[in-house]
């Protein structure tokens, strides 16, 4: 320990000014990429659609990484003599304090590591995490933002990453299944009903053809369920999809005389 | 085919033929093409679709002088008149001939499935002029929104003997829950038919945006027996708009690109061509469609400056990076996309239709067609029918593509 304590004095002690000056200045450099990476490449995101979209938002973090690792195997050289028992000393002292210091902070960025490397969420992606449902807007070195249907801005620690259930909606790709739910008084043509439900979705203009179109059916204690699954165009669509296949159903039914269901409220005595 | 045909290769109006619709394949593009164009389609994009054209129309990208419009219709006539519909529905006849005399199956019900601007819709419409052939043309329905019950009454009035045609299916359906009643009697029909063949012979032509979309609502298959008009590659294409200028312009010219010595087009007394980079890259930017092509090639020539007045014709051919092509104007609301997908998919629609088939309200329609317009990649007619043009075909097919819509497969 004390031979460690004693190493780590020599390092900082041959650091100089000019050698501090100059990793600032690559430090610098690299937070203004790393900037720009953060506000240009979304913001072309945002004009275009499809994959290519999804892919720009998804380089984001890989290239804050790249920029990140190649600052550090810079400024390093700069700072101390890249010899193994320097190497050992400064991160043995730096992982030590941020270890007792900031357990939490380091399991988060650590955890940050791990997103990027196996992916549980990108940005462009559509989670639900602890109860928050929205789209990945941006992958942090410590936590993740995504943003509700409400826009609001929810911050997720990737330290959640080691406990809680991620549900991602796309996984990467730009197909969301969204469903549609029909709730229906007993006593009508299922068949001719499914049917009709299927029209509506078909002909939805957000909706993607060439994935399937399912309408499914289940009895309940009030009448029939039926739930219209499909794939809107894009998964930022998902709300005015679902709003239009709810639309364009109930212009169906009602073309069709089916009665809806009545579901009687639940009280508390 | 008339007479000419048969003596003069260059006017063949349907090069290649008919193909099995599975044995179409895209003309092949260079990675030199895919990058340029992917590059300049994100630019566009970034930058908000390219400037508005001016009263005059858009200024090109090159400093050639343009060509009259009367050299211009002699050496690239017009699509209308390229493709006369009376002679290629000749054409057409002669390679149906040519699928039955080759097919084993029972051949009651044939599609004649095709990319927009190919010009089969008309040429269909035109069997029923030929003589003794006894083809008849099925009209339209008047209304597009049926019931199920509606639509079968409709199809029991129509005379399905014999040898009938349907120019264009697009016409018969709409995007719309109430509008996929007669199309889908006409299946069922068909699919009874065929099950019991009564020595009727149909011939139906569909936009392959609206085949796309019938072949996902039927899963199971469609009843009918698809070809479609082979693509024009690089070569076909050369002899075609070859023939297009020696007929239009009836003695041999030799057009250069400005950058190159080379003859674009291939000389009548060539007995084996090889097309160069500019075909290549024409065939591939219009995906092998002749239609499109045509209004390409048409937009490239250009008139020689020093060019002899001896009342010759003479012309250059400009870069296809110097045209200034339409560009879809950027939509985050995804209404423009809708509209361009649903005249695809109708080949064309009025306005109330296109507000039925795209669930936009009838205000977002005009805006949006009239921005479309302005930017020249629809046009109105005289029925208050939209249609896309030829020319920004590529753009909008590229632009629904890049946002996720269902494709074609050309």
């Amino acid at each position: 320990m004390e031979q460690g304590t004693e190493a780590l004095k020599n390092v900082l002690a041959a650091m100089t000014s000019q050698a501090l000056l100059e990793a600032f200045l690559v430090v610098a450099f690299a937070a203004l990429v790393i900037l720009a990476i953060q506000k240009v490449l979304p913001g072309i995101a945002a004009r275009i659609g499809g994959k290519p979209r999804l892919y720009l938002l998804a380089s984001v973090p890989l290239l804050r990484l790249v920029v990140i690792v190649v600052t550090i195997v810079v400024v390093v050289p700069i700072l101390i003599e890249p010899s193994f028992e320097n190497m050992v000393a400064v991160f043995g002292a730096v992982g030590l304090a941020l270890g007792f210091a900031f357990k939490d902070y380091v399991s988060s960025l650590i955890a940050g590591l791990v997103v990027l490397y196996e992916m549980p969420y990108r940005p462009g992606d559509w989670i639900e995490v602890d109860g928050y449902y929205g789209e990945v807007r941006s992958i942090g070195t410590r936590a993740a933002e995504i943003v509700t249907p409400d826009d609001t801005v929810v911050v997720i620690p990737h330290g959640r990453l080691w406990t809680a259930l991620i549900a991602n909606g796309n996984d990467g790709s730009d197909d969301l299944m969204c469903v549609a739910e029909f709730h229906l008084a007993p006593g009508h043509d299922v068949g001719l009903v499914q049917a009709r439900l299927r029209d509506a979705a078909f002909t939805s203009p957000f909706t993607k053809t060439h994935k399937p179109v399912i309408v499914v059916v289940a009895h309940r204690p009030w009448g029939l369920t039926y739930r219209v699954k499909a794939y809107p165009l894009e998964p930022r669509q998902q709300f005015q999809f679902i709003s239009d296949l709810t639309a364009r159903g109930d212009e169906v039914l009602s073309h069709l005389g089916v009665e809806w269901a009545t579901v009687p409220l639940a009280t508390n005595v | 085919m008339t007479d000419t045909a048969d003596t003069d290769p260059f006017a063949e109006l349907l090069p290649g033929g008919l193909v099995l619709l599975e044995h179409w394949q895209a003309p092949e593009i260079s990675v030199q093409r895919t990058v340029k164009g992917a590059f300049r389609h994100w630019l566009e994009q970034f930058q908000g679709g390219g400037p508005e054209p001016g009263l005059d129309g858009p200024e090109e990208r090159d400093d050639l002088p343009a060509l009259a419009d009367e050299a211009l219709d002699r050496i690239a006539p017009p699509v209308e008149r390229a493709m006369a519909p009376a002679r290629l529905g000749d054409e057409l006849r002669r390679a149906l001939d040519q699928i039955r005399s080759v097919s084993h199956s029972a051949l009651n019900t044939v599609a004649i499935v095709a990319p927009p601007f190919c010009g089969v819709a008309p040429a269909l419409a035109a069997l029923a002029d030929l003589e003794d052939e006894g083809w008849r043309v099925l009209p339209a329905p008047p209304h597009r929104r049926l019931t199920a019950t509606e639509a079968h009454r409709w199809w029991s009035e129509q005379d399905l003997s014999g040898r009938w045609v349907i120019p264009e299916l697009a016409h018969y359906w709409l995007r719309h829950p109430d509008g996929l009643a007669l199309v889908s009697a006409l299946f069922e029909r068909l699919a009874r038919a065929g099950a019991e063949p009564d020595g009727s012979e149909g011939l139906v032509g569909c936009s392959s945006w609206c085949w796309q979309f019938w072949t996902r609502y039927l899963p199971t298959g469609l009843p009918l027996h698809a070809f479609t008009p082979a693509p024009l590659d690089a070569c076909r294409l050369g002899t075609w708009l070859q023939g297009l200028t020696l007929s239009a312009a009836h003695a041999p010219l030799t057009l250069h690109h400005r950058r190159d010595t080379a003859p674009v087009l291939p000389r009548p007394s060539d007995a084996e061509f090889r097309p160069g980079g500019y075909l290549r890259e024409l065939a591939a930017t219009a995906r092998g469609n002749a239609g499109v092509a045509l209004e390409l090639w048409r937009h490239a020539l250009r008139a020689v400056p020093d060019a002899p007045e001896s009342g010759q014709l003479a012309a250059q051919v400009a870069s296809l990076d110097d045209l200034s092509l339409p560009a879809v104007p950027p939509d985050p609301s995804s209404s423009l996309g809708f509209v361009l997908h649903g005249l695809l998919q109708h080949d064309g629609l009025d306005p109330d239709d296109l507000a039925a088939c795209t669930g936009l309200a009838p205000v977002t329609v005009a805006l949006s067609l009239d921005r479309l317009a302005r930017a020249r990649l629809v046009v109105g007619n005289a029925d208050g029918v939209w249609r896309l043009t030829a020319l920004g075909y590529p753009a909008a097919r590229r632009y629904l593509q890049g946002w996720g819509f269902p494709m074609d497969a050309f």
